[in-house]
C-alpha cells in the first residue's frame, strides 16, 4: 500500500449541520473506481494538496459502487480546507486502512450498533451493509444519540430505517430546543436506549463509536447488561500521520492503531497498556 | 563467506579503488568531539578511530526530510525520483549494522516503505570491528556481533584486517583491488580468537536485559519517570541519533517559486507534546512523564512484541548526545533495583 | 483570480523584517507573479486598497498604533505579526519599564513629550491568526508560510524545539560539547537551527518552545558554569518577558 494518494473528485457536498458535511468522492482513475474495495470500519487519508492530510472513516457501505462517502467534522486546518472545497475540487485519496468490522464473524449472529455524534460514521457503513444483507444477520439493532436534533447526523435517513419492520432503530437527544421538530424516540442519554432495545446476549456482536466520554458510559451499561467484552467492538481514534504502521503516531501501547486497529474489541482495548 | 586479509597499510588503496567504482561513504571527524558519516574525500581525512557518529547511518536511507512527490495545478502526482543512492557505507561497527537490520523490519512490517527500500536495497556495506567505551551497551544488548546486514566486514588485527565477505556485491567489491588481499591464515584466526576475547573483557557498562519487558510493565507507574521528566529538556535529541527510532510526520507545504504543492516526511519524536495530539485538543499522551516513559517502553517492550528483540541496539547514541546527562544505562539500572 | 493582496506593516522596530522580505531577491519576481504587495511602508507608498494579508513588525509602544492594528484587524483576513518584536516584544521590550531617563538621555528635552508605552507584542491588543518569528525573520520560512497563505490556511506551527532541526543538520551540539549557553532546547524551531549552524548558541528569537522545559536549561546553564543572573539574562533576551 502506497503512501502516495490517487487523485479523486468531490462529486456532491451536502451540509449535515453548522460543522459536518457528507462528502461523495470519485476516483478519477476508473481502473480505481472499479477496484476500490473496503471493509465497514475501515478508513482512508484524504489530501487537500498544499494543506495535508487526515485519516476519515468511509461512511458509505462497500456495496455502494463507484464512490465513497466521507462525513468530516470541521475542527481543524485541513477539514476546515474540505468544508471550504467547492464541488468538483480535486482531492488525493489513499487507503482503505485500518482492520475494520470483522463481519464475517459477526455474520449469522445479532448486531447491535451503538453510535453517539460523529460515532456514526464508521457504524454508518457496518448498518448500511447490515441492511444491504439483512438475511446475514439475525436481529438488527441501532441505538443513536447525539447532543440536539440538529447534531443528529443523516437525519432523514435515520427517521426512514426506524420505520422498517426488520431493524430496530432508537433515537435520542440529550435535549430538545424550543420550537425544533424531534420525530427520534427518546430525549435523555443513550445508554437509555439501551434498556428499551432488548437484544439476546448469545451471538450478539456490539458495534461502538462515540466520543471518549460517551464510551466511559455505553461501555459499562453494556458490561452490566452482560454483553461479552470479546463481543464488544470499539472504534479507537488517534494521531495518524501514515496509516502503514510506520511513522508511530497512532501507537497505544504496542499496537499500531492504523493497522491492527482502529477496532478492537474491549478486551483487546483494556489489555493495550496506555489505553485509560 | 569467504574469509581473506587486508594488510593494514592497504586499507587507503582499498578506498581509493572502492571510491572510483562507488559513492563511498566514511567516517570523518565533525567537531572537536564529534564525528559523521560523509562523502569520501581522501584517505587522510577517514577517521579510523571514530566510535560513534552523531547521525547513525540511517540519514542515507531514512532522510531527515524527504520530499514523497509533488504536484501542481494539473493534479498530475510527480514521484520525486530517487537516484544516486548507490552508496558503499564504510566503517560500521555491529551496533549500527544491528540498527539497520531493526529499522529493515520496521520498515517491512506489514508492507513495504518504498521510500525507504529504493535507498536501502541500493546501498552496500562495509562493517568494521570497534573497541567499547563508557557509553557503549552492545554486550548488554546482545548486539556486539552480526552475522548479516553487512556485505563485507573488516576486523582489525596487529597488521592486518581479517575481511569476512558475505554477499556478491561484498564480492565484487574485493574484485575490484584483487591482488590486495591474502588467504586468511591460522595465526589469523588464532590472533582473531584472541581479540574477541579481548574486546569482550573491555565492556564498562554492563546492565543486565533479561526480563527487562517485564519489569517496565511492572514499573509503570514509578516514580522515575517522573523524576527524570524533570530533568529531560523533551529536546529529541536522543531520538535523532538513534538508529532504530522510525518516528516521522508528514506535512504539506507549496512552493512559492515553482508552484508546486510538495509533499514531505520529516522525523518526529514521541517526546514531542503534539505527537499524539488530535483534533479538538485531546492528547493521547500529554504529560512529560508518560512521554518520557514512552520512548524507553517502545524500545524495550513495542517493537519485542512483534520481533522478538528490543529495538535499542546499545549504540550509546542517546547517552553520549543527551544535553541533560540523561544516561540510558542508569534508567535501566534504577528500574532494575 | 486576483493576486491576494498584502500589505507589510511597521510598528516601534528596526524594520529589519520587512527588509528580510525584500531580501528575497532572484526569487522576488516570482513571489510577485502571486501577491500584489499594496503597502509596505519602508519600501513603497500604499496603493490605497485594503491588503487580504496584513504582515505587521515591530511591537506596539504607542497609543496610535494600537488604533491602527484594530482597524487593520477589521479590515485584513489574515494579520499576522512578523519578527519577534512583534510576536514577543522582543530585544526593545528588555530592561526596566520605566524608561524617561532615557528618553530624556537620549532625546533631551524633547523626550519629555515622547509618550511611550512598555513595548508589547500585537497579540496583546488584536486577534492574530499566526505569527513569524525570528530576529530577523528566515526568509525561507517566510516563503513557506506565504505559501500556505495562498492555499488559504494557515500554516502549521512548528511544534518542536530548534534542537530537533540542528540534529537533524547534524551539528555538534555546542551546549553539550562545548559547553556554550545555547537556547535550543527551549526555543521554538522553523529556523532551521540558524545559529548553532554557524557555531553560534541559538539565542532563543523565535521564542518560548511551547513544551520548554525552562527549569531543566537553567540547571545546565548552570552546570556549565552561568550564574543565576547571567541565565536570567539569556532568558530575558526573547524568551522569558511576555511569552512564558
Ligand atoms: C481512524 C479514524 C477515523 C476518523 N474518521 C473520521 C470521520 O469519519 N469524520 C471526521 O470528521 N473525522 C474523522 N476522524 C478524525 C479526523 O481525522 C480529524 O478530525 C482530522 O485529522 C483533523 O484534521 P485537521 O487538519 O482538520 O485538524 P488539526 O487539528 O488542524 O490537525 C492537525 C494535525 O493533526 C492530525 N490529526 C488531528 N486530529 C487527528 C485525529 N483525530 N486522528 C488523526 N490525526 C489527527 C492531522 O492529520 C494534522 O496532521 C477520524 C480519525 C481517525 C483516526
Ligand atoms: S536528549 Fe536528553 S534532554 Fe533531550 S529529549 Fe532526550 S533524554 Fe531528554
Ligand atoms: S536507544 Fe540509545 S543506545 Fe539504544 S539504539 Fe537508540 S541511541 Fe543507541
Ligand atoms: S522511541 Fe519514540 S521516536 Fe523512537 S521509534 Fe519509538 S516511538 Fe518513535
Ligand atoms: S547546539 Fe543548541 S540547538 Fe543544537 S542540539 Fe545543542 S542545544 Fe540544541
Ligand atoms: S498512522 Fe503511522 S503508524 Fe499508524
Amino acid at each position: 500500500m502506497s503512501i502516495i494518494p490517487e487523485i479523486a473528485t468531490v462529486i456532491e457536498k451536502r451540509s449535515l449541520d453548522k460543522t459536518h458535511s457528507l462528502f461523495r468522492i470519485v476516483f478519477d482513475s476508473e481502473k480505481k473506481r472499479d477496484s476500490f474495495t473496503f471493509r465497514p470500519g475501515q478508513f482512508i487519508i484524504l489530501s487537500i494538496f498544499g494543506v495535508g492530510e487526515a485519516p476519515i472513516s468511509i461512511t458509505s457501505s462497500p456495496d455502494e459502487k463507484g464512490f465513497i462517502d466521507l462525513c468530516v467534522r470541521k475542527i481543524g486546518r485541513l477539514t476546515t480546507a474540505l468544508h471550504e472545497l467547492e464541488e468538483n475540487s480535486k482531492v488525493g485519496i489513499r487507503g482503505p486502512y485500518g482492520n475494520g468490522y470483522p463481519v464475517e464473524n459477526m455474520e449469522g449472529g445479532n448486531l447491535l450498533i451503538v453510535a453517539g455524534g460523529l460515532g456514526i460514521a464508521p457504524l454508518r457503513s457496518m448498518l448500511r451493509y447490515a441492511l444491504w444483507h439483512r438475511d446475514k444477520f439475525k436481529q438488527v439493532s441501532i441505538a443513536y444519540g447525539a447532543k440536539d436534533v440538529e447534531s443528529v447526523l443523516f437525519r432523514g435517513e435515520m427517521y426512514s430505517i426506524a420505520e422498517r419492520k426488520d431493524i430496530k432503530c432508537l433515537l435520542s437527544v440529550d435535549r430538545v430546543e424550543e420550537g425544533t421538530l424531534w420525530k427520534g424516540h427518546h430525549v435523555g442519554r443513550v445508554t437509555d436506549l439501551l434498556d428499551m432495545i432488548d437484544m439476546p446476549l448469545k451471538d450478539t456482536s456490539v458495534a461502538v463509536c462515540g466520543p471518549p466520554i460517551f464510551y466511559k458510559f455505553v461501555l459499562r451499561k453494556l458490561l452490566d447488561l452482560g454483553y461479552s467484552k470479546g463481543r464488544i467492538y470499539m472504534s479507537l481514534e488517534r494521531r495518524m500521520e501514515c496509516g502503514l504502521g510506520k511513522c508511530g503516531h497512532c501507537v497505544v501501547g504496542h499496537k499500531y492503531t492504523c493497522i491492527e486497529g482502529p477496532i478492537f474489541t474491549y478486551w483487546d482495548a483494556i489489555n493495550l497498556p496506555e489505553i485509560f | 563467506m569467504i574469509f581473506l586479509t587486508l594488510e593494514k597499510k592497504k586499507l587507503s588503496e582499498f578506498l581509493d579503488a572502492l571510491s572510483r567504482e562507488f559513492r563511498l561513504v566514511v567516517p570523518e571527524k565533525k567537531g572537536e568531539k564529534t564525528y559523521t558519516f560523509s562523502h569520501y574525500s581522501s584517505f587522510n581525512k577517514v577517521a579510523l578511530e571514530f566510535l560513534r557518529t552523531i547521525l547513525p547511518p540511517k540519514k542515507f536511507f531514512f532522510l531527515p526530510k524527504e520530499s514523497l512527490f509533488n504536484i501542481g495545478n494539473d493534479f498530475n502526482i510527480n514521484s520525486c525520483s530517487i537516484d544516486n543512492a548507490d552508496y558503499i557505507l564504510f566503517g560500521l561497527h555491529p551496533c549500527d549494522l544491528h540498527g539497520i537490520d531493526i529499522l529493515d523490519r520496521a520498515f517491512s512490517y506489514k508492507g513495504r516503505d518504498s521510500f525507504y527500500w529504493q535507498r536501502r536495497e541500493k546501498i552496500g556495506i562495509i562493517g568494521f570491528s570497534c573497541l567499547p567505551d563508557k557509553y557503549c551497551l552492545c554486550k548488554s544488548m546482545r548486539t556486539d556481533f552480526i552475522e548479516s546486514v553487512y556485505d563485507i566486514f573488516l576486523y582489525t588485527l596487529d597488521n592486518v584486517y581479517m575481511v569476512t565477505v558475505r554477499t556478491a556485491l561484498g564480492d565484487d567489491m574485493v574484485r575490484l583491488k584483487p591482488e590486495l588481499f591474502k588467504e586468511c591464515t591460522e595465526m589469523d584466526i588464532a590472533e582473531y580468537k584472541e581479540r574477541i576475547k579481548i574486546r569482550d573483557s573491555k565492556f564498562i557498562r554492563i546492565i543486565d536485559i533479561t526480563n527487562l519487558a517485564e519489569l517496565l510493565t511492572l514499573e509503570y507507574k514509578s516514580e522515575i519517570w517522573e523524576e527524570y521528566s524533570k530533568k529531560c529538556l523533551f529536546c529529541g535529541s536522543c531520538v535523532m541519533v538513534c538508529p532504530t527510532c522510525q518516528c516521522f510526520d508528514v506535512y504539506d507545504s507549496t512552493d512559492m517559486i515553482s508552484e508546486y504543492s510538495i509533499r514531505w516526511r520529516r522525523w518526529d519524536t514521541c517526546m514531542r507534546k503534539d505527537y499524539a495530539l488530535v483534533a479538538g485538543g485531546h492528547n493521547f499522551r500529554e504529560g512529560r512523564a508518560e512521554r518520557f516513559r514512552f520512548r524507553y517502553l517502545h524500545k524495550e517492550i513495542g517493537f519485542g512484541d512483534e520481533h522478538g528483540k528490543p529495538s535499542c541496539t546499545g549504540c550509546g547514541r542517546c547517552s553520549e548526545t543527551c544535553p541533560a546527562g540523561i544516561d540510558m544505562t542508569e534508567v535501566v539500572r534504577r528500574i532494575r533495583e | 483570480m486576483d493576486k491576494p493582496k498584502v500589505g507589510l506593516y511597521s510598528l516601534t522596530s528596526c524594520s529589519g523584517d520587512i527588509l528580510e522580505t525584500t531580501n528575497i531577491e532572484e526569487d522576488l519576481l516570482t513571489v510577485l507573479k502571486w501577491i500584489k504587495v499594496v503597502d509596505m511602508n519602508v519600501a513603497m507608498p500604499s496603493t490605497g486598497e485594503t491588503p487580504d494579508i496584513a504582515f505587521v513588525e515591530g511591537a506596539v509602544t504607542k497609543d496610535e498604533e494600537i488604533g491602527f492594528l484594530r482597524d487593520l484587524r477589521k479590515s485584513v483576513k489574515y494579520l499576522i505579526p512578523i519578527g519577534t518584536c512583534a510576536c514577543t516584544g522582543g530585544i526593545i521590550a528588555r530592561g526596566p519599564e520605566e524608561r524617561r531617563e532615557w528618553l530624556s538621555d537620549v532625546y533631551k528635552e524633547a523626550g519629555e513629550d515622547i509618550a511611550l508605552r512598555f513595548p508589547r507584542p500585537v497579540r496583546e491588543f488584536i486577534a492574530i491568526d499566526f505569527s513569524i518569528p525570528g530576529c530577523p525573520i528566515d526568509k525561507n520560512y517566510f516563503l513557506h508560510c506565504l505559501g500556505y497563505l495562498l492555499k488559504g490556511v494557515l500554516p502549521e506551527v512548528p511544534n518542536y524545539p530548534v534542537c530537533m532541526e540542528c540534529k537533524m543538520k547534524e551539528n555538534e551540539c555546542l551546549l553539550h560539547y562545548r559547553r556554550l549557553p545555547c537556547m535550543g532546547p527551549v526555543t521554538r524551531g522553523g529556523c532551521g537551527a540558524r545559529q548553532p549552524s554557524f557555531g553560534r548558541p541559538c539565542d532563543g528569537c523565535f521564542g518560548i518552545y511551547d513544551d520548554a522545559n525552562v527549569e531543566a536549561l537553567k540547571a545546565i546553564l548552570k552546570d556549565i558554569g552561568l550564574n543565576n543572573d547571567e541565565i536570567q539574562k539569556r532568558f530575558d533576551l526573547f524568551l522569558e518577558r511576555g511569552c512564558t
